[in-house]
């Protein structure tokens, strides 16, 4: 179902030294994602390269629409129908993209939890929280029912939530979002997963919730030394919350940094852009409004740079050639002017 | 078996375009010359058969099919249609009765006599049983007659009784009729309908149920009425005790079904899971004639197609649009077009039979009708002068039938040909039975297409619902005095040929006004499967004990 | 319970005053029909009188009614027969008839839906069959299948309903074929459609991201799911179904409720009509509360208003 990866392994510049340590959880090498609409492919991800280590959290950054959920759900194999995919995942050392059948649903049992922006269209809204909760112990990891129940219950505590018994057997419906949200990470927690894909977990709530939420989150995979691919369209959000950050556009990696450095010193004009468009308390957006021009999906982006059309540095040779993401300063860079532009970026 | 052979005189013309139409059918049947060999079956394409060979063998059981509906009374008195007459005379015996040639023979009564031309003595025969077993009496018989009298019980036969001065037992096994005047057609209708005999007691007992799917009936026919199943079927069950040795039943058990949806019972005859049908719809004659179960038979009828002038006023209360019309139609094609070549032209508002007595009366008589044949010239000329053509002249003709309905459309084509603007308007069976009662229904209507029959080929049968000014199907007001005295003359008139004389005068003049325009007479079409012989196949079956006359093969 | 009970009973009371009042104002003459052909006027004087054709409306409708309460839907005038009689001798024919249709319309309709939903390949040739039995209408369905299974290959009956289960059960299945051929395409396609939607739910993901089996998956949550949408289509077969018998019935010459209304209609028999009305509003009323309480046992959304 899933388009056999055509690419291979792209070393050009790709496996650098740090930022990503030796041993990698999750490593994802120049991802080409391409989806299925009106009967054509349209690419959605053009290369997204990104790893994730043991215990690490790393923050995906970027415009609505520039791909960080593909790229999450082509790490967790939810990919629609007829996607066709490029590049290499590997988790735990083993490629996850051409896994099939039994292997793959071993893979989908062990070590990879995601949560998911909406809570409510997430849980299943005719089942009990109980039910949604156990699913995982019982169906997947043959634990009896009333151990997963007690399990449930218990796990419903941790994350805040009193009264697990009866909470079992309420509806969804029966619960606000940030509760939802709150049941949402302690089935992920239930299943014991090694690296949480956490896709937007807060957009859909209020700002108090999201806050709370978000520490709830952070602090419960610390405890328990997980690894997190937290993915936002706050860039503060993310630095706040994550060791490294990585921020896309237009379906590519363009920069990927230890939090603190690429908040003072981005190395690409997007992310300097970004930081300049952060979005006040009174005017929550996840568009640039600093930037010119709207953001591009990777299917629409321009030939050369894919930011070129919209970036205050562009130059003719930007237009003209792909970029390649390259080491620099201890991070990851995708502009062919980050020298030239270093230390003159930055916000505003 | 007894084929009909009837002599029977054409006009050339309509015989050639028979000819035209289907190379057989009007073989020997130049100009009326007697044929008794020849093929012609009275001027129809098909061959005409009054009745299969016999067959004796006993069967244990058959299904019948009985494509008119549910009968809606299995009671003598109320029976007026095809349903509820056939269901009767599979259970009660008449007075007299009919052959497929519609000749009288003895029935109940043993024999009759006519001592002078007001009394009528009927011998009632010793020795027949009700199917309870009760011994049926004068008593009985007197009763059942008088019973046609009571209006207020639903009977729809006093009209027959209308000359009736007494109807007493004369005897321990006689009763004596005494009429005001003679009474012909009294005597006929005897072998129907009004001369059934039910038990007394057991009719009185179930009062208004009497005839119904719970009252049932108590006669002495060959058959006994076991169940009826509302919407269902009707069982009968062989009268072991029946009083003819000539008419012993030979079938143990029958069910007639009610089938009226045409292509269920086309498949059913076609499957062979019913044994067979009276009354096949004409559409339904292509299927059957490549079916493999059964023959298709047609048989002499009193049944005839016509447009009847629907009120005083309109287009077609305009004698010379009646006229023109009727030249406009070419009723060959239609018998063939409408009815597989089931059907002939016919001239008159009764139908000329052609199985009666005084033929050669008839025959002559028939000759000086006004001409049908298809003459489009002649046609325009009777509009000449004819103003408000414009106006649509609106014809009702009956839903269900295909048939009728086809030929609806036909007859719209042949007015089209001559400027008439003729529009069908089909009407379910209760719109209908008001329009035919009610003059309020036909408010609006200028004709309606129907098909009638005579339960016997005696015109006396039929005209009085069509001459007198308040017949049944004198909706236009025609009034000709001349016509109704030779009608009341002809019907006090005991003498066959002088009869038919008079009769004649009076169908002359209706035809002359052109007061209905006469279609086609129409074939007893009947479907019976291989394994079933000794059926009458004529439309005298109406009023015969069929089923009794059947047997296995 | 209650309020549903009285709103039928409120139901079933206007619904008899509408359907007695239309057949009052319906032009035609009922003695007509009833007499026969060539009556004399006294005698469709004495058939009207006995019948009460020519009473006022209330008077007749009151009583009709005053009889109804007490459990006497009155006598059918063109079968002389009690209604209560005329119906029960016929509703087990009728029922059953129904209840084969749809358990044909289970098993073709929602399984091939939920197949053509889940299996990409074998939703196309559903699709496109099903869209020719939309389209192909009952009465006509009825002849060709009498003439292929009855007629030619004399596999089963042309008409009829037969004695005993099993012979019934034979006799019914091509009336039974028939009246389910344009439900089960109806079904199948929106059992389809539903079951597709339900397949592309954002749980469904979550599920499937779980590692749960993909068996589960479907029963737990997108055949579940999708059972509400079916229940409502079912329920809405139901009524069809019911309404179908009509033509079917009569194409099969079958003695149920369907034919007989047909027959009380044309021949404007009051009582009788009346009668299988009201019948068939109670089930049209009782099918659709039935959905009600299965989409509620199904659906907890639509129970929350009577927590606590
Ligand atoms: N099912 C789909 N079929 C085709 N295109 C899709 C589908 N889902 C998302 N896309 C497109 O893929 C691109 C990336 O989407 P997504 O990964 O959801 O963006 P993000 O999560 O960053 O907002 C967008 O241009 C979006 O329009
Ligand atoms: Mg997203």
């Amino acid at each position: 179902m899933h388009g056999a990866a055509t690419a291979g392994h792209r070393e050009d510049g790709v496996t650098g030294p740090a930022p990503t340590p030796p041993a990698a959880l999750l490593s994802i090498r120049a991802l080409r994602v391409d989806l299925r609409a009106e009967g054509e492919l349209r690419r959605v991800i053009h290369d997204v390269t990104l790893d994730v280590a043991e215990g690490e959290s790393v923050g995906l950054v970027g415009e609505s629409g520039s791909g960080k959920s593909m790229t999450a759900r082509a790490v967790a194999r939810l990919l629609p129908e007829g996607a066709v995919t490029g590049g290499e995942i590997v988790f735990d050392g083993e490629p996850v993209l051409t896994l099939r059948g039994a292997a793959l649903r071993r893979f989908r049992r062990g070590g990879i939890a995601t949560i998911f922006q909406d809570p409510a269209a997430h849980i299943n809204p005719v089942r009990t929280i109980g039910d949604h909760l156990t699913e995982g112990l019982r169906l997947v990891r043959g634990v009896d029912a009333r151990e997963a129940e007690r399990r449930a219950a218990a796990m419903l505590g941790e994350v805040g939530i009193a009264g697990g018994e009866r909470r079992l057997r309420q509806h969804p419906h029966e619960l606000s979002g940030g509760m939802l949200q709150r049941v949402m990470i302690a089935s992920v927690l239930l299943d014991e997963p090694r690296l949480i894909l956490a896709d937007e977990p807060t957009t859909a709530l209020d700002v108090t919730t999201q806050s709370e939420v978000m520490a709830l989150l952070s602090e419960l995979s610390r405890e328990r030394r997980l690894a997190m691919l937290y993915i936002t369209h706050d860039l503060e959000l993310a630095a706040g919350v994550c060791d490294r950050t990585a921020v896309m556009y237009a379906g590519a990696v363009m920069e990927v940094q230890r939090s603190a450095a690429l908040n003072d010193g981005p190395l690409n004009p997007y992310t300097a852009a970004l930081l300049a468009a952060r979005p006040r308390v009174d005017a929550r957006s996840d568009r640039l409004e600093a930037i010119a021009g709207r953001p591009r999906s990777a299917f629409e982006a321009p030939e050369g740079c894919v930011f070129a059309d919209r970036c205050p540095h562009v130059e003719d040779a930007c237009v003209a050639e792909r970029q390649e993401l390259r080491p620099l300063a201890g991070g990851l860079v995708r502009c062919r002017r980050a020298e030239e532009l270093r230390g003159r970026l930055g916000h505003a | 078996m007894t084929h009909a052979k009837t002599s029977f005189l054409r006009p050339a013309a309509a015989c050639l375009a028979a000819a035209l139409l289907a190379a057989a059918g009007c073989g020997g049947d130049d100009d009326g010359s007697n044929g008794a060999n020849a093929a012609d079956s009275a001027g129809y394409r098909v061959e005409l058969t009054d009745q299969q060979p016999a067959a004796t063998k006993p069967v244990d059981s058959i299904t019948w099919a009985l494509p008119y509906g549910e009968p809606v009374t299995i009671d003598p008195i109320q029976a007026g249609d095809y349903a509820p007459d056939f269901m009767v005379s599979q259970m009660c015996d008449f007075l007299l009765r009919f052959n497929p040639k519609w000749e009288l023979e003895p029935g109940l009564a043993e024999s009759w006599d006519q001592p002078d031309d007001r009394t009528l003595v009927f011998k009632i025969r010793k020795g027949v049983k009700f199917w309870d077993g009760r011994p049926m009496t004068v008593d009985d018989v007197v009763y059942s007659l008088k019973r046609n009298l009571d209006e207020d019980a639903g009977s729809l036969t006093a009209p027959y009784f209308a000359n009736v001065e007494s109807m007493e037992a004369s005897g321990p096994s006689e009763v004596t009729v005494r009429f005001k005047q003679p009474d012909e057609l009294f005597l006929k209708e005897m072998a129907a309908g009004p001369g059934a005999v039910v038990q007394r007691d057991f009719t009185e007992k179930a009062g208004s149920k009497i005839g119904t799917a719970q009252g049932g009936v108590m006669c002495t026919g060959p058959y006994e009425f076991e169940s009826w199943k509302p919407g269902a079927e009707i069982k009968l069950a062989k009268n072991d005790d029946y009083w003819d040795p000539d008419l012993q039943p030979k079938i143990a058990n029958v069910t007639v079904r009610f089938l009226s949806e045409t292509t269920t019972l086309t498949s059913a005859l076609v499957s062979g899971e019913v044994a067979g049908a009276y009354g096949i719809p004409a559409t339904s004659i292509p299927a059957l004639q490549r079916a493999g179960s059964g023959t298709l038979y047609y048989g002499p009828s009193t049944q005839q197609l016509g447009i009847y002038t629907a009120r005083p006023e309109g287009l077609m209360a305009d004698e010379r649009v009646r006229k023109a019309l009727s030249l406009a139609i070419d009723r060959q094609a239609i018998a063939e077009k409408a009815y597989s070549g089931a059907a002939i032209p016919n001239e008159a508002v009764v139908s000329n039979t052609r199985e009666q007595e005084a033929k050669d009366v008839y025959a002559e008589g028939w000759k000086q009708l006004p001409s049908i044949d298809y003459d489009l010239d002649a046609a325009k000329k009777q509009l000449d002068g004819v103003t408000g053509l414009d106006k649509p002249i609106v014809i009702a003709a009956p839903a269900g039938d295909q048939a009728t309905l086809d030929v609806a459309t036909l007859v719209q084509n042949a007015g089209k040909q001559i400027g008439l603007n003729v529009k069908i308007q089909a009407l379910q069976p209760l719109d209908l039975s008001n329009f035919y009662y009610k003059p309020e229904y036909r408010k609006g209507f200028d004709g309606v297409l129907s098909v009638s029959f005579s339960d016997h080929p005696d015109p006396l049968n039929f005209l009085p619902y069509v001459i007198p000014l308040d017949a049944y199907f004198n909706y236009s007001g025609w009034d000709s005095p001349k016509a109704v005295r030779a009608m009341d003359e002809g019907r006090r008139t005991l003498d066959a040929d002088a009869r038919a004389k008079l009769l004649l005068q009076a169908i002359q003049l209706e035809a002359d006004d052109r007061v209905t325009i006469p279609l086609l007479g129409l074939a007893n079409i009947s479907f019976i499967s291989n394994d079933i012989g000794g059926a009458p196949t004529s439309f005298a079956y109406l009023w015969m004990p069929d089923f009794a006359y059947m047997g296995g093969k | 319970m209650l309020t549903r009970l009285a709103g039928l009973l409120l139901t079933l009371l206007v619904a008899s005053v509408v359907i007695y009042g239309a057949l009052y104002l319906a032009p035609g003459d009922p003695s007509t029909l009833l007499a026969g052909n060539k009556a004399t006027p006294r005698t469709l004087e004495s058939i009207r009188e006995q019948w009460h054709l020519d009473d006022p409306f209330y008077e007749r409708y009151w009583a009709w009614l005053s009889g109804a309460v007490r459990g006497d839907l009155g006598e059918s005038f063109t079968y002389k027969q009690s209604v209560g009689s005329l119906i029960s001798d016929r509703i087990g024919t009728t029922t059953l008839l129904i209840a084969y249709a749809f358990a044909l319309v289970l098993v073709g309709g929602v399984l091939l839906g939920i197949v053509g939903a889940l299996r990409p390949r074998a939703g196309a040739g559903i699709t496109a069959v099903s869209s020719v039995g939309i389209a192909v209408p009952s009465y006509v369905a009825a002849i060709v299948l009498i003439t292929v299974f009855a007629v030619e290959l004399g596999w089963f009956p042309v008409f009829g309903d037969g004695t005993g289960f099993l012979d019934r059960l034979w006799h019914l299945t091509l009336p039974a074929i028939a009246l389910a051929l344009a439900w089960n395409a109806y079904v199948a396609q929106l059992t389809k459609a539903a079951v597709h939607e339900e397949s592309l739910r954002d749980h469904v993901a979550t599920a499937r991201s779980r590692g749960v089996a993909e068996g589960a998956i479907v029963r737990r949550h997108i055949v579940r799911n999708a059972l509400i949408p079916i229940t409502t289509v079912l329920g809405i077969t139901i009524a069809g179904l019911v309404a179908g018998t009509v033509v079917i019935e009569q194409s099969f010459n079958l003695n149920g409720i369907g034919s007989l209304l047909v027959q009380a209609t044309s021949s404007k028999d009051f009582a009788l009509v009346q009668g299988i009305s009201l019948l068939l509003v109670t089930i049209f009323v009782v099918v659709n509360v039935g959905v009600d309480l299965l989409n509620a046992a199904l659906d907890p959304r639509l129970r929350t208003e009577r927590r606590p």
